[in-house]
């Protein structure tokens, strides 16, 4: 074969050839490495974490099933409670629309013994304030709201009457109709208000109410808007409080000092109202405003019936 | 008849303990260091301990190793060129030893030379040298091993021959 021709075997070549390349015998600790390396591998393909068995039950009796619907009800009663328990403490109370306005002038000078509460006011659209007179007749109805008599022979003439119980209101003897404690005394005015009457508020009365009463507030009668500590009328009394947060700008600075809030708590004891009269910055007014809303009262009382006054609230920042 | 590795380590272990002087010796020629030579004989033996099951008979464990320890060795010997480590210093190739039959009358000098030459060969003529005087291989099974033409191997080993004896018979002189 052509192979064969080629392929020349040396025999004492081959033999050495041989001799060179026998064998070597392999390390003695190979096998034990082998043998250590497939256990590793078999440790890695092992799971980490075991199998588990499942669990089996016996079938659940019915005392367990309805002690665990009760347990579970209770637990959602319990959250449901804690979560419209909490909502109401954080809810603040709706503001009532209140106006800041100085109401000594209006308090009666001997108020009857049915409570206080409403008032009136009026005007005719004029730029003049309200002129300076003595009070209508105070009545149970009314006809003729007050105003400047501007036809001196009506056919029909009916005094003009605003809608109060008869007590004893503050008035000026003078010829004229208006409003007694008035500082416009040289132009006969019906003032700035609307719906006849005399003042800036509107619907037949006097003053700045909304109504045919006398004084703020509204819906005839008197009594109404917000009163001012003292002269009978006594001081709201604080029921709850909560400290003031510090502003992080005002706790880095170490920034401390009074803030002055002014309130008016209405006559259920809620703060209303609320705003600064004397700042302090540094973002500490908006936390005394933030305490202050959620301050609660027993309200101030005057005669006694519960009244709406205006007060300050010293809101004092302090670093201990 | 082979049985799965998993099912009888016993097993396992006897078939390392007969063939692991092959395989470590094939891959010690191959790569000519022995730290990397029994790297690569653990890996074919953990080959073998996963490919256990589908091996049919004894003969068919002895192919398969020694195709697989060629081609393991072939594979490593390719990482290394990519990446030299160390230059090999054949100076200090340990003296063949132990139960290996080495004949007693054979020259360790002209054995230790002949192994240089052996290593300054290229892989493929070195790998058809080694399955030939060492594993004492018929060019056919070299051929079948190797996945190479018999005319091939033969070629490889009458060129080869030749150059080692020219060579050896300038470095003995």
């Amino acid at each position: 074969m052509y192979e064969t021709e080629i392929y020349e075997p040396d025999a004492e070549f081959e033999e050495a050839l041989y001799a060179a390349l026998a064998r070597e015998a392999a390390p003695p600790d190979l096998i034990a490495r082998v043998m250590a390396r497939i256990e590793a591998q078999i440790l890695e393909a092992q799971p980490a974490v075991p199998s588990f068995r499942a669990l089996t039950f016996p079938a659940r009796s019915g005392w367990s099933s309805f002690l665990s619907i009760g347990a579970h009800a209770a637990a959602f009663a319990l959250i449901a409670l804690v979560v419209s328990a909490g909502s109401k403490a954080v809810v603040a109370p709706p503001k009532a629309p209140v106006t800041a306005v100085d109401v000594r002038p209006w308090i009666p000078m001997n108020p009857g013994k049915e409570a206080m509460g409403g008032g009136g006011g009026g005007g005719a659209h004029e730029a003049v304030e309200a002129s300076r007179g003595h009070l209508p007749k105070l009545a149970s109805q009314q006809i003729t709201p007050p105003q400047i008599i501007r036809n001196e022979a009506p056919k029909l003439p009916v005094e003009a009457t605003i809608v109060a119980p008869q007590i004893k209101l503050p008035d000026e003897k003078l010829p004229d109709m208006g409003i007694p404690h008035s500082p416009q005394v040289s132009l006969a005015s019906q003032g700035p208000g609307s719906g006849s009457g005399f003042g800036t508020g509107s619907h037949g009365g006097i003053g700045p109410g909304n109504g045919n009463g006398y004084g703020p507030g509204s819906d005839g009668s008197y009594g109404g808007g917000v009163m001012q500590v003292g002269k009978g009328v006594s001081e709201p009394r604080l029921l709850y409080s909560v400290d003031p947060e510090f502003s992080d700008e005002a706790r880095r600075a170490k920034y401390e000092g009074v803030c002055i809030v002014s309130v008016i708590v209405d006559v259920r004891g809620n703060p209303q109202h609320v705003h600064v009269v004397r700042p302090l910055g540094m973002g500490l007014d908006e936390k005394a405003i933030e305490a202050v809303r959620q301050y609660k009262f027993k309200p101030a009382y005057y005669q006694g019936h519960p009244v709406a006054v205006e007060m300050d609230v010293v809101v004092n920042f302090r670093i201990y | 008849m082979p049985r799965s590795a998993v099912d009888d380590p016993e097993y396992f272990r006897n078939l390392m303990l007969e063939h692991q002087s092959m395989v470590f010796s094939i891959a010690l020629r191959i790569l000519g260091d022995r730290s990397a030579a029994e790297e690569a004989a653990q890996d074919v033996f953990l080959e073998l301990h996963a490919k256990l099951g589908d091996l049919a008979s004894e003969d068919h464990v002895l192919f398969w190793l020694r195709r697989v320890t060629v081609h393991r060795a072939i594979d490593r010997l390719r990482r290394r060129e990519r990446r030299p480590e160390v230059a090999m210093d054949w100076q200090y190739l340990p003296e063949p030893s132990g139960p290996s039959g080495e004949p007693p009358d054979t020259d360790p000098l002209l054995s230790r030379r002949l192994l240089q030459l052996v290593a300054s060969l290229p892989e493929v003529p070195r790998t058809v040298l080694i399955l030939r005087y060492q594993e004492d291989l018929s060019p056919e099974e070299i051929g079948d091993l190797l996945d190479m033409p018999v005319a091939t191997v033969k070629s490889h080993l009458q060129r080869t021959l030749r150059l080692l004896r020219e060579k050896a018979a300038r470095v003995l002189r």
